[in-house]
């Protein structure tokens, strides 16, 4: 691609993509008060739109940070990969089932972590050394597949929950809001939450270990009585109880039981990652480099 | 050109009458053969379904497509019946409203249950019958294409066919799809051999299901009911144990008093560990004691529940028909103006080109009479030009009107008038 093929991609900004998703997720309400025969195509259309412009700013900014030394390296452009990871299982997802509104749940957070990642934009990036150390791209990536199939499991949960309501309160089928079957959505809900909950873990355990070895090697450690490093723990503790509960008490593999399991995983997450930004975690601690290891 | 219908259906016949001249299949086959046999310039379309026997024949001159009552001696010679037994109750549809017929037919809003889908694949598959025995031709090819186009249209532009309306159909297709993915690793528990289970047991037989267990205080019956089906029928003692092991449970006995209570239903749920269960209480009086909805995870829905859908659905439907009536009114008119189209283009062409040859001689006099006068270029590109402008002008207003004609009931009036005031000839 020469210079002017590619300048017009330079002017996409954030604002591109986030207003394709607002945009789809205004269609997908919609579906409640009225039928329109092509709406699914262009929700489809729009999203598709977003991930395109998503990905060609990531990408222009990953080159633009690679000359500066340091590409994806801040927790603005994390966030910014959870929403797109979010974004990708979202399509899939509404494609598989296209009659189903999906986009009511998901485009909210995929909406929600560009806020987010807006909020957090000023937060200063991680250094080259710390970005490139082996531990720490384990920690960031983990952390970032984690908390997207977390968000994958909170908006299958929070369906089933609806769903599982409206089909005990006798609620008539509502035009242009129909759902997932409760088994769809509760096996999504389990699967995302259980692969959820081992990303999670291996980013938590990685990060713990990352702090030792810099502990060990008269590095500036995060000390152990951190907020965010108490409240990692007690995640990882919760995650780990979570998944002896479901092992041993079976009315925790089903129905309801795993849904609230899972809002109650999603929020304590939300705490780790609400710790991490009040404390501007990111300009004081190591952390993660996201691709920076594996392309450089 | 003409385009007919004749035949019969569900509005103005009984069953019996219908059984009479209904086709199978292969007698499709054979029947289209013949009528080719017979009617060899004329198309052919011949849909019979349980509800409806119908004919459809075309040809572009009209001698040639058979009349009504050629169609109806066809149809009584086929069966082997008396043309009188038959004929007054055969209805016979031409032009239009053989074309809004079939439109209105193929959209499912002639049917017996407003919005069944199968018409739809029941015309296509008539229509397929014909093109393989080569009965099809122009006028067929487009009226039927149009006709799935239009059903198409109705689909998915309004919810008429959205809204299902009985019992069984209402409980499996917008309840239990809710609630299961697929049925096929399910097991469905029918409690009762009646005529609702039954129907039920078929729609979930339909999403595949396989693992039906069937139980009745009679055996017997709960053993006819599964060699009818593909269930397996239980002794009535072990229905603790299916309750236990069920996904859906659909109850649909004679009892007067609860088959399940909420006190014997305790036991069941402790071994099921609050696995969800869908049921669906289709008995009056109810067989199922309404506090298991207050169980974790049992969703139970009686026979009023899935009503109020039906009540509702079938208002829907209503609400919807002028909707999907305006849809066929408006397609009716675009088909029946390229089909006018298809009729006054050549004589549009034919009247234009004898005038250019009017214009063309009255010229060339003009131009012997002028002499030198007209052999500069520009005087006889004028001239030349004037004559063709008073030719289009003079045209103009009886060729549009002829062009924005679209009732067939006028159009030919019209069409015959200019061939009579410009003595056109085949």
């Amino acid at each position: 691609m020469n210079g002017s093929d590619a300048g017009w991609m330079t002017k996409i900004s954030l604002s591109c993509f986030a207003f394709s998703y607002l945009l789809a997720m205004i269609l997908e309400v919609s579906r409640l008060f009225f039928r329109a025969p092509i709406r699914f195509l262009v929700i489809v259309g729009m999203t598709f739109a977003g991930i395109f412009a998503h990905t060609v700013y990531l990408w222009l900014k990953f080159q633009e940070d690679f000359s500066g030394g340091t590409p994806m390296s801040s927790w603005y452009d994390w966030c910014l990969m959870v929403s797109l990871a979010v974004a990708f299982t979202y399509v899939i997802i509404a494609i598989k089932k296209n009659e189903n509104s999906i986009g009511i749940f998901f485009l909210p957070l995929i909406l929600m972590f560009i806020a987010v990642a807006l909020m957090v934009e000023d937060y200063e990036a991680f250094s080259n050394s710390e970005a490139t150390n082996v531990w720490a791209i384990t920690h960031g990536v983990t952390l970032l597949l984690g908390t997207s199939a977390m968000m994958v499991a909170f908006g299958a949960g929070v369906m089933y929950l609806v769903h599982a309501f409206r089909l005990k309160k006798k609620l008539p089928p509502r035009l242009g809001f129909r759902l997932p079957s409760l088994e769809w959505l509760e096996q999504c809900n389990r699967h995302a939450l259980f692969y959820a909950t081992g990303l999670i873990a291996a980013g938590l355990v990685s990060g713990a270990i990352m702090n030792i070895l810099k502990s060990t090697q008269n590095q500036t450690a995060i000390p152990w009585t951190n907020s965010v490093i108490i409240s990692s723990g007690v995640l990882l503790i919760w995650l780990i109880t979570v998944t002896i509960f479901e092992a041993v008490y079976k009315p925790a593999r089903q129905g309801r039981k795993i849904a609230y399991l899972t809002l109650a995983s999603f929020v304590f997450l939300a705490m780790v990652l609400g710790f991490v930004f009040m404390a501007e975690h990111a300009g004081q601690t190591d952390s993660i480099s996201l691709v920076t290891g594996v392309l450089k | 050109m003409k385009l007919q219908m004749i035949g019969c259906s569900h509005h103005h016949t009984d069953v019996a009458f219908r059984e009479k001249l209904a086709f199978q299949p292969n007698q499709v086959v054979e029947a289209l053969a013949k009528m080719r046999t017979a009617f060899p310039q004329s198309e052919a379309v011949l849909i019979s379904t349980c509800n409806r026997v119908e004919i459809y024949t075309a040809a572009e001159n009209e001698k040639d497509c058979p009349s009504a009552q050629q169609l109806i001696n066809f149809v009584a010679n086929y069966h082997g019946l008396a043309v009188d037994e038959i004929a007054t109750d055969l209805r016979s549809l031409d032009g239009e409203d053989a074309i809004r017929h079939l439109f209105t037919m193929a959209a499912s809003l002639d049917s017996m249950v407003i919005g069944e889908a199968q018409i739809l694949s029941q015309v296509k598959q008539a229509y397929d019958m014909a093109n393989q025995g080569e009965n099809t031709g122009p006028l067929t090819h487009s009226s039927f294409q149009a006709a799935m186009r239009v059903a198409k249209r109705v689909q998915t532009e309004t919810n008429i066919h959205r809204k299902r309306v009985s019992i069984p159909s209402v409980a499996v297709a917008d309840y239990a799809s809710q609630f299961f993915e697929r049925f096929d690793d399910k097991v469905i528990l029918v409690i009762g051999a009646g005529e609702i289970g039954e129907e039920t047991l078929q729609y979930l037989i339909d999403k595949n299901a396989r693992d039906i267990r069937i139980i009745n205080r009679n055996h017997q019956r709960a053993v006819d009911l599964a060699s009818r089906t593909t269930g397996e029928a239980y002794p009535w003692e072990q229905l603790d144990n299916l309750l236990v092991d069920a996904d859906l449970i659909v109850s649909a006995t004679g009892a007067t008093e609860p088959i399940v209570t909420a006190e014997a239903f305790q036991a069941v749920a402790e071994k099921r560990y609050q696995r969800p269960l869908f049921i669906l209480d289709l008995a009056v009086p109810r067989d199922i004691d309404p506090a298991l909805s207050d169980f974790l995870g049992v969703y139970l829905y009686s026979i009023d529940d899935l009503q109020d859908v039906c009540d509702r659905n079938r208002k829907a439907r209503k609400r919807e028909w002028p909707k999907a009536e305006s849809i066929i009114d408006e397609e009716v008119v675009r088909f029946m103006t390229d089909l006018y189209r298809r009729v006054t283009g050549p004589w549009i062409g034919r009247l234009k080109q004898q005038a250019n040859e009017i214009k063309a001689a009255e010229l060339e006099r003009l131009l012997n009479k002028l002499g030198d006068a007209a052999q500069d270029p520009k005087v006889r590109k004028e001239i030349e030009v004037s004559l063709g402008r008073v030719v289009n002008k003079l045209l103009h207003p009886p060729l549009e009107s002829l062009r924005d004609e679209v009732n067939p009931e006028e159009g030919p009036g019209l069409l015959d008038a200019l061939k009579k005031l410009f003595q056109l000839k085949d």
